[in-house]
């Protein structure tokens, strides 16, 4: 379970919606009431997009099974989270993550990474690196990952008895 | 200007016009009065005499006469910018001519020092132009001018010629305080400009660079020379022995007169005004020396007295001098090399060795033996440098392991060279060794086996080659035909009675002029073919009978289109010469009776085991080529136009009694086939009795019938041929369409039957194919076929390959035995290849090499390099495939592997989450000009890096180090960007000033300014944007700013990429040891994941992926 504490967990999307806040640590997140995970990764279609300049764009990630919502921060250098930082950092990272705000387009391909938070009651990614793909098989690789790492790692796949159901 | 009925021509008007040209002032010139004007002494009985070129080069005459005006002069080697400078040669080492009206550059056949600096009329001369502009001018004969003083004579020179403008000419002012030489000069070396501090000249700028070239004088030892400046040594006397060598350095203005000095070689001089110095050369080596100073003189007697040193025409030792008079022959090599009398080559083994105007610098050309123990002391340097390049896990580059199967192999050693690394061409002539086949460079010290993509169609074994490492690719024509020739003419009998041979002969055209590498690996085609002496169309018809046959043995029979190589041995044959039979067409309309005789006939093999006669050409080599040992370069090629027919042996006991009386024994004509099938007069109702070569299903154009007695010896003859190949093993039923690209032919392969029943030989397909070599390895003999066995068994198999290549993204393997004969010249990773005849075995889709099977090599990339191979390898770098061993290693996740107690390697498809430590160095062997050899090396090395890697089943720290760390970083990220297909943020993007080149020389630059950099990272591991880079420098020099924010970008850059295919394995506690030791000295902690030494690195092709997965979670 440690190990996989700091990683970015390749989940569908109907599972990462399914995850659940942990009252002892507010970064991690349960996963069928067991599993601790902080980060993710994910690979879809961006279907919504909504830019607040200098501040976030939010957008929405698509993988075929649901849609996973995801913030982009864009304000690094006027938070004070990055205050104790050196200026120079903080505007490499605000650099990147404007490039990565660039490159999140409604219909691309995106792999998307980062931390698991909560906002409203409901899970997202915080963004920290976007990568547009270009191979349309990486998706079906990301879903077969995803099944891969439910089976080995994760503890199968978190799936709702409807979904058992359909699948059996 | 005209003057005496004489045009004037004036310099410019040469330069202007730009062509060879010769002129004189009269067609019956007398030589101008000269002490010199003695021709050069010669030797009737010195073999070496210059001798008359047969067939000379005539430069165009003017056909008028003209006169050149000018004054010749030194050239000025402190000026090199002087008037029309640029009609100067380079050299700056030529006699100058000037006529005011432009400079060029000249030469004076018949020297008279005396006329230096003055007007001289020239009488007769030759202009050759450069191509750069301007010209040479070759003096002739010259006179001075009549208004000159001394009309035509010159004072005494006993004063001497002052080696310095404007310095005195008084032999006594000169000797005073200095030495003088005198003796037979000897030889000249070129001027060579040496650094010169120069700390007294009080307005210097502490140093310059001074002129300069070194004579050697063999001065004599007797009392009378021996005494220091004895004025009576210009008194030349006769009985002197010029044996004791010194050098005399002609520095600073004196340099100039290098171009007379080299014209007194071999005379006797004397040279005053020289100081003695003791010249230390490196550490130990000290030469005495004496330096002309401002008050050097030349001195030049009265009459010459010309010193002939012992002309050597033999030199056999090292180090030995000698000398060669021949006329030009030929020159090679860039000018480098120059052909006298076609039997000597003199070779300019240095830069500063320059002809007059006629060669440039190019690459030293060294004897092939001396050639071979430089690659050999040059590869035993490189293992001796890869031994000490083994990394944590033991590993070596150049004995890297390769896994196939869960086996691992050792990679081969083989490492290709360019030639330009090396520094060398080879000159040689081309010839096909009698032990091994293959085509090899051969000159007089020995031979080495070459690949010759592009060796023109006119190739002769007599002329000489010029042999360059340029990688040629020869796009080849795979289209080929195998064929046993049989040695018959088929002679018809025409409707006159008179026979008519029907020459059945291979369409051996002229010599394609495509040709490839494919000539030298003909022994992958195991067979011979025969054919028989060629016999004119008069020899046959004056008598075969009693003719001693010769049947020569070929020893190949795979004609491609781009082969030629046959090797001939002859044997004996008593056999009969003529054989009667009866001819029919499939018709059924009746051939004429008619023999089959003994000669150049052929058939040909189109389909296995079947029979066809070709209409022979005229032109074809057999036909024109007078003799049979001429036919080395023949080939078949079938086209659409060739006329083919097949034909069919059959007999019977009837032939025998069937009166062959009437059938006339000789021919007195050649028809061609198809007039003699047309031409029918008899009905043969004899039933076909085939041999039992003959297929079934065909129906042959042509039915021979023979008598079964005669049948049966030509069975055995035939059997005989055919016991004679090396039996392949597999026949081709068809050998069809071919193509050149992808999957190119298609056949099938069957059982033949053969001797070896025993063996159940497989069935399958023959395919052909183009691909990249990936690797070659040995082989256990886990896929082991019938053919290989007996293959193995039979034969010298020394080698058991399996052979990795990339074919249309896919990477398939070969198995087979290569024998040691049959391994290609040059064969092995890097080289494109077409593989011809490869059997795919039915049901097992496994691929192997038969004795059938024939591979081209068509170009050869330079390997040993992973670096360069990887990223030029498009499909690799690309992520298009993976690398060979991929396929066969079994996948893991991170988690998994630490539960895995042994530390096997396994592939793990991650990405770089964050950098822990980075070493970064200026790679050495790069930075070295001297080190051509490893030029091709990364310029930044990367000792050391370890990466945090994630797979989304955990996170490790993964170590690695060279090519496969540069990988990681991304660092030909522009490459990458382009071919991935995917976008990724670049660090050359954000420098977009600096978009000149890649990552790697930015990161050059940054590495060449600190010598090392490490990079370490105290933040965070698992979030890119949280890491805390630190650098550090081994040097004084300050770390800038902007030399860690590029190296900043550089490493998010590789955080924010894609994923990788790793193939690792766990470090085992020695690794880790070392790996911690390493660690310490540099102040950093191992982190508590687990440590992975990754051994390659890849882009993963995500499909290939996609399918393991599937296949995996299917299973």
């Amino acid at each position: 379970m440690d190990a996989l504490h700091n990683t970015h967990a390749k989940l569908l999307a109907f599972d990462f919606v399914s995850l659940t806040p942990t009252a002892s640590d507010p970064t991690a997140f349960h996963r069928k009431g067991k599993l601790l995970l902080t980060r993710a990764e994910t690979v879809g279609v961006i279907t919504t997009r909504e830019l607040k300049p200098n501040k976030f764009l939010k957008f929405a990630v698509d993988d075929g099974t649901g849609c996973i919502p995801c913030v982009l921060w864009l304000n690094h250098l006027t938070s004070p989270y990055f205050s104790r930082r050196s200026p120079p950092d903080v505007r490499r990272i605000a650099d990147v993550a404007a490039r990565f705000a660039s490159q999140i387009q409604l219909g691309v391909v995106a792999r998307v990474r980062g931390r698991i938070t909560a906002y409203r009651g409901s899970v997202q990614i915080t963004v920290s690196d976007v990568i547009v793909e270009r191979d349309p098989n990486v998706e079906i690789l990301h879903w077969l990952d995803c099944i891969k790492l439910a089976r080995k790692c994760y503890g199968a796949l978190n799936l709702s008895p409807h979904d058992q159901n359909r699948l059996s | 200007m005209e003057e005496g009925g004489v045009k004037v021509i004036t310099v410019s008007e040469l330069v202007q016009r730009a062509r060879p040209l010769t002129g004189a002032s009269s067609l019956t010139l007398r030589r101008s009065i000269s002490p010199r004007s003695e021709p050069y002494p010669t030797d009737p009985n010195n073999p070496n005499h210059p001798t008359l070129n047969p067939n000379p080069k005539i430069l165009k005459s003017l056909n008028h006469p003209t006169l050149i005006i000018g004054t010749l002069t030194l050239p000025d080697h402190d000026k090199p910018s002087a008037s029309n400078s640029a009609f100067r040669c380079p050299q700056t080492n030529c006699f100058l001519f000037s006529d005011g009206s432009s400079t060029i550059c000249c030469d004076v056949l018949d020297l008279d020092v005396r006329i230096i600096g003055k007007k001289i009329h020239v009488l007769a001369w030759n202009y050759i132009p450069f191509k750069s502009g301007g010209g040479f001018l070759e003096i002739i004969t010259w006179r001075l001018p009549e208004s000159s003083s001394g009309v035509g004579k010159f004072s005494s020179s006993s004063s001497g010629f002052p080696l310095v403008s404007g310095s005195s000419t008084d032999y006594k002012d000169s000797h005073k305080a200095c030495y003088c030489v005198r003796g037979a000069l000897e030889s000249v070396s070129p001027v060579s400009v040496v650094p010169c501090a120069t700390g007294i000249a009080p307005n210097s700028s502490g140093s310059r660079n001074i002129c300069g070239f070194l004579v050697q004088i063999l001065v004599c030892e007797c009392e009378s020379c021996s005494v220091r400046g004895s004025g009576k040594a210009l008194q030349y006397q006769n009985n002197h022995c010029f044996t004791k060598p010194l050098i005399v350095y002609f520095c600073g203005s004196a340099s100039s007169w290098h171009p007379v000095i080299s014209k007194l070689i071999g005379n006797v001089v004397m040279l005053s005004g020289l100081k003695k110095k003791l010249v230390i050369i490196g550490e130990e080596e000290s030469q005495l020396m004496y330096v002309t100073t401002e008050n050097a003189l030349l001195h030049l007697p009265e009459v010459f007295d010309k010193y002939i040193p012992v002309s050597k025409t033999v030199i056999k030792a090292n180090g030995e001098c000698g000398m060669y008079t021949g006329t030009i022959t030929g020159i090679y090599m860039q000018r480098m090399v120059v052909e006298l009398d076609k039997e000597v080559f003199l070779l300019l083994t240095d830069q500063l060795l320059t002809m007059p105007h006629s060669l440039r610098v190019g690459a030293i050309v060294v004897p092939i033996s001396n050639f071979i123990s430089h690659c050999e002391a040059t590869w035993m340097k490189l293992l001796l440098e890869g031994e000490t390049d083994s990394d944590l896990m033991n590993n070596n580059e150049k004995y890297s392991c390769l896994s196939c199967e869960g086996l691992t192999y050792s990679q081969s050693t083989r490492r290709v060279l360019h030639n330009a690394d090396i520094g060398v061409i080879l000159l040689g002539s081309v010839k096909i060794s009698t032990s091994s086949g293959r085509l090899q460079l051969i000159d007089a010290t020995g031979s080495i086996d070459v690949i010759v993509p592009d060796l023109p169609s006119t190739w002769n074994i007599d002329n000489i080659y010029e042999f360059q490492g340029e990688q040629v690719i020869s796009k080849s024509s795979s289209r080929f035909a195998e064929a046993l020739i049989l040695p018959w003419d088929l002679f018809l009998r025409g409707k006159d009675m008179h026979t008519s041979p029907t020459k059945v002969a291979p369409d051996f055209p002229n010599e394609s002029k495509h040709h490839d590498a494919s000539r030298n690996y003909r022994e992958c085609v195991p067979s011979k073919r025969y054919k028989i002496d060629q016999a004119s169309s008069k020899d046959l018809s004056s008598g075969l009978s009693g003719c001693g046959y010769k049947l020569y043995s070929l020893r190949n029979s795979c004609f491609t289109s781009t082969s030629s190589y046959q090797e001939q041995k002859c044997l004996n044959l008593s056999s009969p010469s003529e054989i009667p039979c009866f001819v029919t067409s499939h018709d059924q309309c009746l051939a004429s009776s008619g023999i089959l005789c003994r000669s150049k006939a052929n058939a040909k093999l189109l389909r296995v085991r079947d029979y066809y006669i070709m209409k022979h050409h005229q032109e074809d080599i057999l036909c024109t080529s007078e003799d049979i040992n001429d036919v080395t370069c023949g080939k078949v090629i079938i086209t659409s136009g060739t006329h083919l027919w097949s034909l069919s042996f059959s007999s019977d006991e009837v032939l025998q009694n069937t009166n062959l009386s009437h059938l006339p024994v000789f021919a007195d004509t050649f028809v061609s086939s198809n007039e003699a099938i047309s031409d029918c007069s008899q009905q043969n109702e004899l039933p076909p009795v085939r041999l039992n070569v003959d297929c079934p299903e065909i129906h042959p154009d042509i039915y021979i019938h023979l008598s079964t007695n005669v049948a049966s010896f030509l069975k055995e003859e035939l059997m005989a041929a055919v016991e004679g190949l090396l039996k392949p093993y597999v026949s081709l039923e068809e050998v069809a369409d071919t193509c050149c690209n992808g999957t190119m032919m298609t056949g099938s392969v069957q059982s033949s039957g053969t001797s070896e029943p025993e063996f159940n030989l497989p069935e399958g397909n023959l395919i052909s194919f183009h691909g990249h070599v990936l690797t070659v390895h040995s082989t256990y003999l886990r896929h082991k076929s019938p053919i290989d066995v007996h293959w193995a068994k039979n034969f010298q198999v020394t080698n058991r390959v399996c052979i990795h290549v990339l074919v249309d993204q896919h990477i398939v393997r070969i198995f087979g035995a290569l024998s040691k004969q049959a391994y290609p010249i040059g064969f092995g990773p890097g080289i494109h290849a077409t593989f011809h005849r490869i059997l795919v075995v039915s049901g097992q889709n496994v691929l192997f090499l038969t004795p059938t099977s024939f591979i081209a090599i068509e170009a050869i990339a330079v390997v040993g390099d992973k670096y360069i191979d990887k990223y030029n390898n498009p499909s690799v770098a690309s992520g298009q495939c993976n690398v060979a061993s991929f396929d066969t290693l079994p996948s893991a996740l991170i988690c998994e592997t630490m539960q895995c107690a042994e530390c096997k390697p396994v592939q793990f498809r991650c990405r770089v989450v964050a950098v822990h430590i980075l070493v970064l160095e200026q790679n050495k062997k790069s930075a070295n000009p001297q080190s051509r050899l490893r030029t091709r090396s990364p310029m930044v090395n990367i000792p050391l890096a370890g990466f945090i890697l994630e797979d989304g089943s955990s996170s490790c720290c993964c170590w690695t180090n060279s090519d496969r760390a540069a990988t990681l970083l991304r660092l030909q990220d522009e490459f990458s960007h382009e071919n991935t297909g995917r976008s990724v943020w670049g660090p050359k993007k954000s420098r977009g000033d600096e978009a000149s080149g890649s990552s790697i020389h930015d990161l050059y630059k940054v590495v060449e300014k600190h010598g090392r950099v490490i990079v370490r990272n105290y933040g965070s591991m698992f979030d890119s944007s949280h890491q805390d880079l630190t650098f550090s420098v081994n040097s004084d020099t300050v770390f800038s700013s902007s030399d860690e924010d590029f190296l900043k970008f550089v490493i998010l850059n590789a955080c924010f990429g894609t994923f990788w295919t790793i193939v690792g394995s766990r470090m085992d506690s020695n690794a880790m040891e070392k790996l911690e030791k390493q660690l310490t000295e540099m102040e950093m902690k191992i982190q508590p994941m687990q440590n992975i030494w990754a051994r390659e690195v890849n882009y993963a092709n995500p499909l290939y992926e996609a399918r393991k997965v599937a296949q995996e979670l299917l299973n």
